[in-house]
């Protein structure tokens, strides 16, 4: 990056004592921000009275297939409805799908409003901020009843479509686009002959990249995290169409189901994906992929 | 501005692009939530204890605001005073109103301090950290596992008996005799709710203040690095100014997630009772919606709209606050540019 | 002509984003093999070909109106029942649709209510937990109603063989039988016998029965045992344990006419708790089913779980005990305890769209009035079932071993007795649960010194019910 590297040019030298306090901060939020992962982690290779007798370990176990293959097990004798490739296929679906719609469609909100000119600008934007602070411990029920009345219940439909209104993204966009984006890129666009669609997409998009990345990886990880809703919906639990999060929860709800190493196995199994889309989304963020067009 | 933009160049004819840009927001969000809005207005209207709900007018609203000494207005108790249950749910109410605004506060402001200085040093390449992309990566993994996956481990890490592993350990340590309440003791269970919550949140906040930053266009540090600004004096002179947009936005969705918090205060607890200690508004209104054998559809849909309306004036004072701060900054920016 | 064409171009954007999205969402709708809906069928035709041969095998795991279908929220009941019935009767597990929410007990119910929602769903047995077995009992509608169990052909005599308790838990508030529970979930009271040797000198599950017959002997041996192990070892692990057994023990309903009733014996237990808690007697602040729960029993922190007949298994006793390598697996006995009491246990209730009233019946008598049925169940699942015929039977086998955590104490004959001796008296309301709720925690927030009366720990049980039960009459406390 221009920046950074200007910046090296300017100051060089060796490494200063607030250099290594500063380092040696970080690196400890670091470890408590990972140390629970890592239990997690560890406790998914640890057997299960090892966990509820000794409790908490730092030193992985020799379990982990054990476990899964107890989780397997679990499955096969029609104990739990747990089959992780189904989960992943499922969730994943529904995750790329609203992730993708979410962030496209915030964006062209959030672009419609932050470009253009026009007589319901104020209002349409002032009932986005307004819906966004609507709690939605009861709304939420609202939707499954009204879901049920259009027979939309055992569908992604409900799950994937309303993704395309998100009201916080659109102020998220907006506001990035406020801080960053200059609206004389549209104007040289034009003057350019290209079209609103294509300045949209070509410039205003490629342009936002941190801001679309981060949105993406918010959604992605809240969207395959999520239980509540699809549990709703998907009333009638068919084993085809189950997301990773209701699998998991067959589990854990299981009173009579003892064994904590499966269990962790089971949650573990549910991260492993989401810390990989989360990796190869956060490239954006960490090379630190800033504006493209506008230094010029 | 847009506006200018907008109008010098053929003003007429790109209004409708703004239409069409956010048609599908509105056509989706018509379609799927407008109902379940509606809805929740209605319920708040609506009796308790039954899914046959019968009209209440706004008793609902009297009985979590007013409670023992409200009037009844619909109903075979018309007439009557609320009594014991409007005043027990009344002080529930004002419990779960009083614990938001507590756990908000002692998490938003850990999160938003500890956030901005990550920001700034991650984004700062004065300062030489090594290892600093990983450490990027690392922080946002809390926000990976789900709220039921951590707030169990937390249980399990911070239990309040002698099998607890902290308190173990300090116990080992000699340092404490007996084990520290923390999932049930007032302070403890709120403190904890707010390391927690400021754990879950902070790499949230910090990639998102990072991406402000990272969008702040780069020839400004470079000039100022030039003129011989500090690391502190950009901070305030460009970073803070120039991120204010995505700082409002900060500030308001933490308020909104702050005050409508639900997944760690409804999961972090001792077996299956709730710590009444760290109850918010969002788990009162949960717990009364999904009772089984006595649905408060009336009770949980009125504190929501309450809930709502809070929400809106305190998201309303903070644009306010921001526009106000915009108004200065033109005037400043069109004073510097007549000097 | 250039915008037009820009529009147009979004459009097709647009278009095969939705063309994504059916896809996505055909694939389910299809799968799901469930016609009767409109959206299904609508996705049908939009779906693609390649899901035609999933929609097949998935039509045998789903709705179909002629099955016999049943809600439930687990499978850990279902399915072994299934496949003993089967072999016994010749039916086939096809003739069968699992409707498995795959959630706690504590919010199948709100499961139940989103499907019954849809008239369009199949339900012919619904399992129900006795904590809410009330909110659908005591329910005639036609959608998430219960039919009178003489609809199907029982009759109100055909119970006698069945523990007394588990019939009246499947009574409606008008005295209506619309469930019964293949499973008795009676309770006993589990001690370790080598610390009972050590600090009492307790040499057989008789003499220590002695010792805990009753709550004041319970109290004096929990005393002696913290004086003997130096304040170490409390007699048993939870306090939420011994309100589970000592509410066993009301005379009155927790609700008359709509009135919250408080029980002189739920009076009674607030100071008990304190002196329990207060002198270590349990483990303070520990609370069931998390880690801490099961690691205590493989100390000597604790000499004692109350433990009902599920409860032997990993997912309370041998767990606790460390499973079969465990510090203290064998070195287990149950005795009845202070009061007999059950806990859990899942009732068999008819919905009222139910369409296969004969295989209801049939399934519904093999596993509880017909001696044979619940036996033969009784010794393929390891189940303490709900017939006593049965139960005798199994209790009489001389080669019946005892389990492991138990160092083969036959621990049927000790549940016999107290399925038989479980007092019905408290009556059951549905507000029991949240009621049960409501009063432990107030006197747990009691013991830890938040209020400092009896009275005042009343007040906020009273509080605690008002606040979430709005419909009862709380006049006597104003």
């Amino acid at each position: 990056m221009s920046v950074s590297m200007s910046k090296e040019k300017v100051k060089t030298g060796s490494l200063k004592p607030k250099d290594i306090i500063i380092t040696v901060i970080i690196l400890l939020i670091c470890v408590l921000s990972i140390l629970p992962l890592y239990i997690l982690i560890v406790n998914s290779t640890r057997a299960g009275g090892d966990i509820t007798g000794n409790g908490v370990s730092l030193i992985p176990g020799l379990n982990l297939f054990k476990n899964i293959a107890t989780l397997q097990d679990w499955t096969n004798t029609g104990k739990v409805e747990y089959n992780a490739l189904t989960g992943y296929l499922n969730s994943g679906i529904i995750a790329l799908s609203t992730t993708f719609l979410t962030v496209l469609f915030s964006g062209m909100t959030a672009y419609g409003i932050v470009v253009y000119d026009f007589r319901l600008k104020g209002p349409a934007y002032t009932f986005i901020l307004a819906v966004m602070m609507i709690p939605v411990q009861v709304t939420s029920v609202g939707f499954y009843q009204f879901m049920a009345k259009l027979g939309l219940t055992d569908s992604y439909i409900p799950l994937i479509i309303p993704a395309v209104a998100a009201p916080a993204i659109v102020f998220f966009m907006r506001q990035s686009m406020k801080s960053s984006f200059p609206l004389e890129i549209v104007e040289a666009a034009r003057i350019d002959g290209c079209g609103e669609y294509r300045t949209f997409f070509t410039i205003a998009i490629p342009m936002m990249k941190p801001a679309f990345a981060v949105q993406a990886i918010f959604a992605f990880v809240s969207n395959w995290n999520n239980y509540y809703m699809p549990s709703m919906i998907l009333i009638s639990r068919n084993s085809k169409q189950m997301t990773l999060p209701m699998m998991v929860n067959t589990i854990l709800s299981n009173d009579k189901l003892a064994d904590f190493g499966a269990k962790y196995a089971a949650i573990m199994l549910s991260i492993v994906p989401v810390v990989i889309v989360y990796l190869i989304f956060s490239k954006f963020i960490v090379e630190g992929v800033a504006l493209g067009g506008v230094k010029e | 501005m847009a506006n200018t933009s907008g109008k010098r160049v053929r003003s007429i004819s790109y209004a409708k692009y703004g239409y069409l840009f956010i048609l599908p927001f509105f056509v989706v969000y018509i379609v799927f939530q407008i109902y379940p809005l509606f809805n929740t207005f209605y319920l708040s209207t609506q009796s308790n204890g039954s899914t046959q709900t019968e009209f209440v007018g706004l008793d609902n609203y009297e009985a979590l605001l007013v409670g023992e000494t409200g009037t009844i207005s619909h109903g075979d108790n018309a007439g009557n005073k609320g009594g014991r249950a409007w005043r027990a749910v009344k002080s529930d109410f004002m419990r779960v109103m009083g614990n938001t605004i507590i756990l908000w506060v002692g998490n938003f402001i850990p999160q938003i301090v500890i956030s901005l200085v990550l920001a700034a040093w991650f984004t700062n390449s004065l300062l030489k950290i090594k290892g600093k992309s990983v450490y990027k990566i690392l922080m946002y993994l809390p926000n990976i596992i789900t709220a039921a996956s951590s707030a169990a481990l937390f249980v399990m890490l911070f239990s309040e008996t002698q099998f607890g592993a902290i308190n173990k350990m300090l116990m080992n340590m000699g340092m404490i005799a007996d084990p520290i309440p923390f999932v049930t003791g007032k302070a403890q269970s709120r403190v904890m709710i707010m390391i927690i919550q400021t754990w879950m949140w902070y790499g949230n906040t910090t990639i998102m203040l990072m991406s402000g930053i990272m969008g702040i266009n780069g020839s400004l540090f470079e000039a100022a690095s030039i003129d011989g600004a500090t690391m502190t004096q950009q901070f305030f002179r460009i970073t803070l100014p120039l991120l204010r947009p995505i700082m409002l936005y900060t500030v308001v969705t933490s308020m909104i997630g702050g005050l409508q918090m639900f997944d760690m205060p409804y999961l972090y607890k001792n077996g299956t009772s709730f710590t009444k200690h760290i109850e918010t508004v969002a788990v009162f209104i949960y717990n009364h919606f999904h009772n089984a054998v006595s649905p408060n559809y009336g009770y949980s849909a009125a504190a929501s709209v309450m809930l709502f309306i809070l929400t809106a004036i305190l998201g309303a004072f903070a644009f306010a606050m921001n526009r106000d701060k915009d108004q200065k900054m033109h005037k400043r920016k069109k004073q510097n540019k007549l000097l | 002509m250039k915008n037009f064409k820009k529009n147009l171009a979004l459009l097709a954007a647009l278009a095969c984003a939705g063309t994504m999205l059916a896809g996505c969402s055909s694939e389910p709708a299809a799968d799901n093999g469930d016609t009767t809906t409109p959206a299904a069928a609508d996705n049908g035709d939009a779906g693609d070909a390649g899901d035609a041969g999933d929609a097949g095998d998935a039509g045998t795991a789903n709705a179909a109106g002629d099955k016999l279908t049943v809600l439930c929220w687990n499978t850990d009941d279902i399915n072994p029942m299934i496949e003993n019935f089967c072999a016994a009767t010749g039916h086939t597990a096809d003739e069968f649709n699992i409707q498995n929410f795959g959630c706690g007990g504590g919010e199948a119910a709100e499961n139940y209510d989103n499907y019954l929602g849809d008239i369009n769903n199949d339900a012919d047995i619904m399992f129900v937990e006795a904590d809410w077995a009330l909110k659908y009992i005591n329910d005639d509608s036609a959608d998430k109603g219960t039919m009178a169990l003489t609809d199907i052909g029982f009759s109100d005599g055909d119970y006698s063989d069945l523990y007394g308790y588990t019939v009246e838990i499947g009574k409606s508030t008008s005295g209506v039988q619309k469930g019964l529970s293949w499973q008795a979930a009676a309770g006993g009271f589990c001690y370790r016998t080598d610390l009972a040797e050590t600090y009492l000198g307790v040499k057989s599950p008789d003499e220590m029965q002695a010792l805990v017959s009753d709550w004041d002997k319970f109290l004096e041996t929990a005393q002696k045992v913290g004086e003997a192990s130096g304040g170490k070892t409390a007699l048993t692990t939870t306090m939420a344990g011994v309100w589970q057994v000592f509410s066993a023990g009301r005379s009155t309903p927790w609700v008359v006419d709509g009135k919250l009733q408080i029980d002189d014996s739920a009076r009674g237990y607030i100071d008990f708790a304190k002196s329990m808690y207060d002198n270590g007697y349990v483990i303070k602040d520990l609370a069931q089913w998390n880690t801490d729960w099961y690691a205590a029993g493989q100390t000597d922190d604790t000499m004692g779980y109350f433990v009902s007949t599920w409860g032997f298994g990993d997912s309370i006793l041998t767990q606790a005990a460390g499973f079969d390598s465990g510090a203290t697996y064998g070195k287990w006995n149950v005795v009845v305890g202070p009061q007999p009491f059950y806990w859990g246990g899942t009732w068999m209730t008819v919905a009222n769209r139910c369409n296969n009233q004969d295989l209801v019946k049939e399934f519904m008598t093999y596993f509880t009035t017909d001696a044979a049925g619940a036996e033969s169940y009784a010794r393929f699942k390891g189940e303490y079932v709900s017939n006593q015929k049965a139960m005798e039977a199994v209790l009489n086998d001389a080669d019946y071993e005892g389990i492991g955590v138990l160092g083969g104490q036959n621990h049927f004959a000790v549940l016999n007795t107290v399925a038989d001796g479980i007092n019905m008296a408290g009556g059951i309301t549905e507000y029991d649960a949240t009621i049960k709720t409501a009063f432990n925690d107030a006197v747990t927030e009691y013991c830890r010194g938040t209020y400092d009366s009896v009275d005042a720990t009343i007040d906020a049980f009273i509080d605690n019910v008002a606040g979430s039960l709005p419909n009862l009459d709380y006049s006597d406390f104003d």
